[in-house]
């Protein structure tokens, strides 16, 4: 393994988390399947050959490069925390707007209907 | 089984987000109505005979919860605005301020620093040299040129702060008086048009860049405006204009210090701890917090001037140690001491940095190369000051290190202030247009489909919530072997 092959390979992990924070911001269920797939094909690049890896003769650029998917992950990471709690909080107001709060306060499940559907 | 599936995602999201929990025990409070995401049960639950006929399985009519998720995803939105408008605000500051600590250039502290250093100490190769005294002067003086223009750059960055933080506060209350004006026209619809909701919407989100505000829309068609949850500036016809103005506080021990920002309520209370985010916020941190640190206040005398202060203290101190020339065998004439370089404001710490320069009595030949000892060293004083730039005793030092370095310290803090606000510009942007997306998303989808789809998110969360981590660890593994010596 060489220093360009470590740097590479992390490139090639940050282009795939790259390609997820851009599928995060989309949030759509088919654009967070497509976030999923990049994600997994990224921790499969890390992952791939790395006992043999010599990454201690990377270098600098190697370096760089995890420097790179660190704020790529980072990223990642609060574009996923931000729709989750986007989400989150809008089941919490769902389950208040039907069901109401208990008297500790706390949201009450909604009542058992059959199916339910929206109409406004 | 609608209620399995919204139970199983409440608990879900229960583990993902700690909020609800509290948000959950104070559910009854009364003050809890102004906290955002807080809603009152608005419908209940009837099961409707099916409907073959429209293809519709049961189902209930809900059209406030269809208003409350619209309610709720233009609120996301403002959030991520008022993110987004503390990032940009911040870059934009932080950037003025890193271009004040030229490290790389041929100007600026950092070179003047070296000069001076090089030109102590070639007067100790030639300690009698009128040319080496000369260029000394000169270098100091340069030096002191350097950090006035670093003060002077750091006190504009004051006053431009000060002027935008003036703007700003006008353009949150123009835009508090588009609210009034379309409350009282949401009101004189009776409860509402969508025409005027959408204007107030954009209102709101543009409201939001500037400071944190949550947007509830009233049954008489007003929306309550709210800032950082708590403080009302917009309540049906009526608005509270914010006021701004700067103040010395109290007890300060510098009074002849800039004074700091404040930002205060229609009815005077003081409001600024309250505007921590959006471009009011970015600005009230970097004008209250961020410069002062560099230039100090009423309370504190600010790094670039207890630097200029010790570095005087110290090049003055050493100077004046020594001897311009020895005294007499016969003791008849004296030795002539030295004299000081530098002058500055000794009665306002907060203007040294502003102040330093070369006193303008020395002159070249009064500078001091001789150390008396015993034993005495004829260029014992050019010697111990070119030893400053890299010091070997704590008092030729400032926080632990040569002048240099400390320099260099503050100017790498203003570069990783500019790339931790670059970086958080970078995601703002990308998390205001996911929440865009969120909200043109969510629309009027019925809520079975929004049942399913919920699910589907918080699997999708949790699994790339894992492989984030898996990646981190991964990532983290890597740079440990990367580091050299490991």
């Amino acid at each position: 393994m060489t220093a360009v092959d470590a740097a590479s390979r992390l490139a090639a992990a940050r282009i795939e988390v790259e390609s997820a924070c851009q599928s995060l911001i989309l949030a759509s269920p088919e654009a967070m399947r497509a976030c999923e797939e990049a994600l997994g094909r990224a921790v499969e690049t890390m992952r791939r050959g790395r006992a043999a890896w010599d990454w201690k003769s990377a270098g600098e650029a190697a370096r760089s490069e995890a420097s790179r998917l660190g704020t790529a992950l980072r990223r990642a990471g609060l574009l996923i925390a931000s729709a989750s709690r986007y989400h989150a909080g809008w089941v919490r107001i769902l389950s208040v707007l039907t069901g109401g709060y208990s008297p500790r306060g706390e949201p009450v499940s909604m009542p058992d209907v059959r199916s339910m559907s929206i109409e406004g | 089984m609608a209620s399995g599936l919204i139970s199983a995602l409440r608990v879900q999201a229960s583990a993902i987000d700690a909020f609800q929990q509290a948000i959950a025990v104070t559910a009854n409070n009364v003050a809890n109505a102004s906290t955002p995401g807080y809603v009152s049960q608005t419908q209940t639950l009837l099961t409707m005979p099916d409907d073959l006929s429209v293809g519709m399985a049961g189902g209930v009519k809900a059209g406030p919860i269809v208003s409350s998720q619209n309610q709720y995803a233009e609120q996301n939105v403002a959030n991520q605005q008022t993110a987004l408008g503390e990032a940009s605000q911040n870059v934009d500051s932080l950037t003025s301020l890193q271009s004040l600590f030229n490290v790389t250039g041929g100007n600026g502290i950092s070179t003047a620093l070296g000069n001076l250093y090089q030109s102590f100490s070639a007067w100790a190769q030639t300690p009698s040299d009128t040319t080496a005294r000369q260029a000394v002067l000169t270098a100091a003086s340069t030096v002191a040129t350097a950090f006035n223009q670093t003060a002077t750059g750091l006190d504009s960055a004051a006053t431009t702060a000060q002027s935008q933080l003036q703007q700003t506060v006008g353009q949150v209350n123009t835009l508090l008086g588009q609210v009034q004006k379309l409350n009282t026209e949401g009101m004189a619809a009776n409860g509402g048009d969508s025409g005027v909701d959408a204007q107030m919407n954009a209102v709101i989100q543009n409201l939001s860049q500037y400071v944190p505000v949550t947007a509830t829309k009233q049954t008489d068609g007003s929306f309550t405006v709210l800032l950082d949850g708590q403080i009302p500036v917009a309540v049906g016809s009526q608005v509270s204009p914010l006021s701004f103005d700067m103040y010395q506080p109290a007890g300060a021990t510098n009074t002849n210090a800039q004074p700091l920002a404040q930002v205060k309520a229609a009815d005077g209370t003081d409001i600024t701890s309250r505007i921590t985010t959006g471009q009011l916020g970015a600005l009230l941190n970097f004008r209250n917090t961020v410069l002062p640190q560099y230039i100090g206040d009423g309370n504190q005398t600010g790094s670039l001037n207890t630097m200029a202060q010790k570095f005087a203290d110290t090049v003055n101190g050493i100077l004046t140690s020594g001897n311009v020339s020895d005294a007499s065998a016969d003791g008849v004439t004296p030795a002539v001491p030295g004299v000081a370089l530098f002058t500055y404001d000794t009665t306002n710490n907060t203007n040294e940095a502003a102040s330093l320069s070369v006193s303008s009595t020395v002159t070249a030949s009064q500078l001091a190369a001789i150390t008396p000892g015993p034993p005495e060293v004829a260029n014992g004083v050019p010697l111990a000051l070119a030893g400053l730039e890299n010091p070997t005793s704590a008092a030729d030092e400032i926080n632990g290190e040569s002048y240099t370095a400390a320099y260099g310290d503050m100017a790498s803090q203003a570069g990783n202030l500019v790339n931790q606000a670059t970086e958080d510009q970078t995601v703002a942007k990308s998390a205001l247009t996911q929440a865009q997306s969120l909200l043109q998303q969510d629309s009027g989808v019925d809520l079975n489909t929004q049942a399913a789809l919920l699910v589907e998110y918080q699997r999708s969360y949790e699994a790339n919530s894992e492989m984030v981590t898996v990646l981190n660890q991964l990532l983290q593994d890597t740079i440990n072997m990367l580091e050299p010596g490991t």
